[in-house]
């Protein structure tokens, strides 16, 4: 490289720098005037609690939506592997939406396309931010952060309707589902209902037990062959525990050890549970319950929500 | 002033080195992982074209067992092994200082434990947490173990390198540190930095948590710690590819490092300001106050400029090399460049997609921006163009030159050298375009969306079928790649010390200011100065997390 060349890139340099620095600074100015002009969409802390703690709270006993004051809308779902209770929300069109969420077990993500809305639900954190919706229309969300084996199964959607169409039953109560749509309000699901058990089982439980109910060998136990054999062994009362607390601790299920976790399903309301509950009891045994067995009762369901146990008192109960 | 300091020791090369097969062992361990990872890929891809191979495979669990697998061997195995080969090697050799053989064979020995532990725990589908880990998805601690050996006996090359400079220094104290070694100290010096993140969570929460001594760990916590070394990482993967591009591509190309103090400029920067820019993987962590976030935004924005800096002096430097063939004009040199060797050709096309990644790059660092993309199908589109193809098709273009080098073996077939550095190049590309796209339509990263109810993501044919097609291209690649990988290995012609390609050192590069070299040659002090920035862009919110944890038990849910 001779001196003339030399002098030359040397020149070019110092342009291409400038430019570099221009370029950056005005990213950043860009950055700051929308932060300054739209607000940002950033995700905030407003607690900092066990999961427990969290889940105790008013607001997350019944999650749903609710109407805060007028013009104000808070839409509060626990996120849980795998499944958002409530999957599905509506929301009026131009009210400030207030998301108020956490997390029950592992890390989930909640990600509305086509919006700013994406955030990161943290066990023992909440989750807030605000945002207003411009268009109506149906919106998917999606867990977006890797939580298990059905993390593609976590699904949801949140309609956005216009104002005129959208109504809450009171302040403080959640709204009434959209027709079709699964409640996690266990109030909203009318008694009686004909529930279908197969697609709550295809909804909720196949990520972790298969279609064909036989689990996958070394990470999820098995109901197929297993599930009645649990009435037999452990008596009637047993499922239904499993079913609204959870069961963590390490079993045994046809020679293999399992050391997962069965998440708790409390978000389901009774009728579902019971519905889900008889599904798993006869889709793959067909004959092989006690002749004396009555299917299960959303009463089942009602009565072990009140005993207040752990997971790990589930496992306590079935090692005994 | 002019002095010389690349007075490559190559140049007395009758020795036999006896750091060639250390170094080769790397090499080629790192290679068979990115074999084993690549071949999973076209499975991850077609999984984003809606068809779901896992369900077929019987040796996998599920896609989520693969995906564990195909991250961690390609972004953390792969990518360290090759470091350690490149950032031990040229130093030694460019200096002429002895390598400390009995402990370099060591740190080869614990990283190769290391990766044994850990492909146990994934294999036995007892570590499905992917390569980021998060808690509470609790992997086996045999997961953790391997991990921590691995990133240990990194540090013990990065020590290895900064010895051998030491060690040239006493010898040499009126000289700067020769440009090559200048790169490699200061990639180690951000590294052990950067790795002090992934050491406390892994050493002081996830390995006793996993174990059961500890019964909680804090999940924000844990995940600001593992971003503390999760961004610097990549620039550990890139700075050995930019070492190739500043040392050793201008002498490929027949021309000279247009700049030796620019080029040191830009490794100090990416010493500075690598790891003080986690926060922006955080963006939409509820635990960390906006504010912070925006330094780290910022800084984030800053360690674009190395980048560009990089992209001015390469550009330059090929330049040179094409206008003293003959090009003519503003573009004319670019037809003058080496285009037929593959060992340079792969190069130029890494750096091509370089200038891709690093603008999506620019789009993921920004603060407001980020929200759309954020763990969708966006980020593995930006990172297989930066460490999958920058990185990724430098190590081809540079193994195309090193493996005939240290195993005395004839580059198997050049013209399928090319086709391999091609089909990868085309295949990454096709991929990028594919998933960035999905990205846009708020598909997730990292599910098996192949499996998802149908309709869920109806309407992205055009998308799906760009990443499709971008699997089977790269298999080819992959098969393309490891023959002539393979082949030169174990039919390759054997060659003659003399016949042996030399290492393409830039020639004497002239010193132009000797002063702003001593400056940036006073590399500790550099070093305090990064680690005072990285204190305070971390210690007030990992105070705060730190005094105000809540302890999560392990979750396996796969």
């Amino acid at each position: 490289m001779n001196d003339r060349q030399h002098r030359q890139i040397a020149a070019w340099e110092r342009r291409w720098l400038a430019f570099s620095g221009v370029m950056t600074l005005t990213f950043v100015m860009l950055i700051a005037y929308n932060l300054a002009t739209e607000g940002a969409h950033v995700a905030q802390r407003t607690t900092k609690a066990t999961p427990e703690q969290i889940l105790a709270q008013e607001v997350f006993r019944e999650p749903g939506v609710r109407q805060l004051a007028p013009g104000k809308v808070q839409v509060t779902t626990v996120a849980r592997a795998f499944a958002f209770a409530p999957a599905d929300v509506r929301v009026p069109v131009g009210v400030e939406v207030e998301f108020y969420l956490t997390a029950a077990d592992v890390i989930h993500g909640y990600q509305i396309e086509r919006t700013n809305v994406n955030f990161e639900l943290i066990p023992g954190e909440i989750s807030t931010l605000r945002y207003t919706f411009r268009r109506p229309g149906v919106y998917r969300i999606t867990c977006n952060e890797y939580c298990g084996i059905g993390h593609h199964e976590m699904l949801g959607t949140i309609t956005v309707v216009p104002a005129s169409q959208w109504h809450v039953q009171g302040a403080g109560r959640p709204e009434e589902p959209g027709a079709g749509g699964a409640s996690a309000d266990a109030d909203a699901t009318p008694d009686g209902a004909s529930l279908d058990g197969a697609s709550l089982y295809a909804a909720n439980c196949v990520a972790c037990h298969q279609a064909n109910g036989r689990g996958i060998p070394g990470a999820f136990p098995p109901l197929a062959g297993h599930a009645p054999e649990l009435i037999v062994e452990q008596g009637r009362d047993y499922l239904p525990l499993v079913m609204v607390y959870g069961l963590q601790g390490p079993i045994e299920v046809a020679g293999a050890s399992y050391a997962g976790v069965m998440p708790a399903w409390a978000q389901l309301s009774d009728a579902e549970l019971a519905a889900v509950s008889n599904h798993i009891l006869s889709a793959w045994d067909e004959g092989a319950m006690p002749a004396d067995f009555r299917p299960y009762q959303p009463v089942d369901f009602a009565e072990a929500r009140g005993l207040g146990l752990s997971s790990s008192d589930v496992h306590q109960r079935r090692s005994e | 002033m002019t002095t010389a300091t690349a007075t490559p020791a190559s140049a007395t090369a009758a020795s036999t080195h006896p750091e060639r097969r250390v170094t080769f062992a790397f090499l080629i361990t790192g290679f068979s992982a990115l074999l084993l990872g690549a071949l999973l890929g076209p499975l991850q891809a077609l999984n984003y074209a809606g068809i779901d191979l896992y369900s077929q495979l019987g040796f996998l669990k599920s896609y989520y067992q693969g995906l564990t697998l195909h991250g961690v061997l390609n972004a953390l195995v792969f990518t360290t092994y090759l470091n350690a080969a490149i950032l031990l090697y040229f130093p030694a050799r460019e200096l002429g200082v002895p390598m400390n053989l009995p402990f370099v064979w060591t740190a080869y020995g614990v990283m190769t434990g290391g990766l044994a532990t850990c492909a146990v725990a994934i294999i036995s589908n007892t570590s499905s947490v992917l390569y980021t880990f998060y808690p509470p998805l609790s992997g086996h601690w045999g997961f953790y173990l391997g991990l921590a050996l691995v990133v240990v006996a990194s540090l013990m090359v990065a020590f290895e390198t900064l010895r051998m400079r030491a060690v040239f220094k006493r010898a040499n104290p009126e000289r700067v540190t020769p440009i090559v070694t200048y790169m490699a100290v200061m990639t180690q010096l951000m590294w052990i930095l950067a790795s002090v993140g992934i050491v406390v969570e892994v050493v002081v929460f996830l390995l006793p948590w996993s174990m059961g001594l500890i019964s909680g760990v804090d999940p924000a916590l844990a995940r600001t710690l593992f971003w503390w070394t999760g961004h610097p990482i990549v620039y550990y993967w890139l700075l050995p590819a930019y070492i190739s591009w500043y040392a050793f591509m201008p002498k490929q190309a027949g021309g000279e490092l247009a700049s030796d103090s620019l080029t040191r400029l830009a490794f100090l920067m990416f010493l500075m300001f690598s790891t003080p820019v986690g926060f922006h993987h955080q963006f939409t962590d509820p635990g960390i106050s906006a504010g912070w976030k925006m330094v780290h935004s910022l800084l984030t924005m800053f360690v674009g400029i190395p980048s560009l800096i990089t992209a001015f002096t390469v550009a330059a430097s090929l330049e040179l090399g094409g206008k003293r063939a003959g090009g003519r004009g503003v573009f004319g040199w670019i037809g003058k460049l080496p285009w037929n060797e593959p060992a340079f050709a792969a190069q130029v096309l890494a750096m091509i997609a370089f200038i891709f990644g690093g603008a999506g790059g620019i789009v993921n660092a920004s603060f407001n921006l980020d929200p759309l993309i954020n763990d969708t199908a966006w980020i593995p589109g930006h990172f297989h163009l930066t460490v999958g193809t920058a990185v990724t098709l430098t190590f081809f273009g540079m193994s195309f030159w090193l493996v005939p080098h240290l195993t005395g073996r004839r580059l198997f077939s050049k013209s399928m050298a090319m086709a391999s550095s091609w089909t990868w190049f085309v295949g990454m590309m096709f991929f990028a375009v594919g998933m960035h796209w999905q990205g846009l339509y708020a598909v997730p990263r990292r599910a098996l969306v192949s499996a998802a109810p149908e309709g869920t993501y109806a309407g992205m044919i055009v998308p799906q079928v760009l990443t499709g097609i971008s699997g089977v291209i790269l298999l080819i690649a992959v098969v393309l790649y490891f023959t002539v990988l393979f082949g030169t290995i174990f039919a390759g012609q054997r060659l003659t010390e003399q016949q042996r390609p030399a290492i393409p050192f830039v020639d004497a590069v002239e010193l132009r200011s000797i002063g702003v070299l001593r400056l940036l040659d006073t590399v500790w002090g550099w070093f305090i100065l990064a680690a005072i920035l990285v204190a305070v862009a971390y210690l007030p919110t990992l105070i705060e997390m730190f005094t105000n944890q809540v302890g999560i038990r392990p979750y396996r849910l796969w």
